[in-house]
């Protein structure tokens, strides 16, 4: 098993409902994949360094998980049909990943792990909804179904392992996957 | 005939910085890094100048194309 990282560039249009929708779709393909999900996290809406698809902003989700090379495959076909992407960007950041070792420190590592980020500025005009989605402990039920009033943009996700049975995958040498959508 | 004094135009600093302070990481999601790594028109800046060891210069180099590909830093800066 390797563990790849997905950075992915949502138009900035997208409602966060949508955002969340795509990020529980992305995980039910890692899963079925045979993949493991590490963790979701949501960069809210970030300035582009250049014009995308005419857009200023973007929305950056960061995938991070454990698969096989035929995952990030099936991963990248999908993420170039899916419409609300703007660009994406997978990189291998561990050729070998002991799971179980893995699922041992990331147990240790839980509380400490839900960082808060720094909230991105966005124009989504939900103050109420944000204050309540900041008062009620997000990490149990993180691994949920989506909260509407979760508007906040920042819900680091831990979603914590289904039992997978880690196979050795075959040996393929590509060192990194890029792709990219149009540039401006 | 002699030849005039070489200038530089630019200082340079002789030790990289990621060897100097290993807690420096270089990470294409933090462009604040590699921006100290690109001139004002986002071109990226030689290890002659910048004092970068090889290696970290190789890095470097991949990091700040990676953050350019997901438009975390620019291809260029056009000129107003």
């Amino acid at each position: 098993m390797r563990r790849y990282e997905c950075v992915v560039v949502l138009d900035p249009e997208v409602p966060d409902d949508d955002v969340r929708l795509f990020s529980d779709r992305f995980s039910t393909v890692i899963n079925t994949g045979g993949g493991e999900i590490i963790k979701i996290e949501d960069w809210g809406l970030k300035r582009l360094a250049y014009l995308v698809r005419k857009k200023e902003r973007g929305r950056y989700i960061l995938f991070d998980f454990v698969g096989v090379p035929a995952l990030i495959a099936e991963m990248e076909r999908q993420l170039k049909i899916a419409e609300e992407v703007m660009k994406f960007l997978s990189v291998k950041l561990d050729d070998e990943v002991d799971l179980e070792a893995f699922k041992a420190a990331s147990q240790e590592a839980m509380p400490p792990a839900e960082v808060p980020q720094e909230p991105a500025p966005t124009e989504t005009a939900e103050a109420p909804a944000a204050v309540e989605a900041a008062e009620e402990p997000s990490e149990e039920e993180a691994a949920a179904e989506p909260q509407p009033e979760a508007a906040e943009t920042a819900p680091v996700e831990e979603l914590s392992a289904s039992p997978e049975a880690p196979g050795t995958t075959p040996a393929e040498t590509e060192t990194e996957t890029k792709k990219e959508g149009e540039q401006a | 005939m002699s030849k005039p004094p070489k200038r530089r135009p630019f200082p340079r600093s002789k030790v990289c910085r990621f060897c100097a302070d290993t807690s420096l990481r270089m990470d294409y999601k933090e462009p604040g890094i590699l921006k100290a790594f690109v001139t004002e028109r986002g071109k990226i800046i030689p290890r002659r100048i910048s004092g970068n060891c090889a290696k970290h210069q190789r890095q470097l180099t991949t990091a700040i194309k990676r953050a350019r590909n997901i438009a975390l830093m620019p291809f260029t800066v056009p000129r107003r």
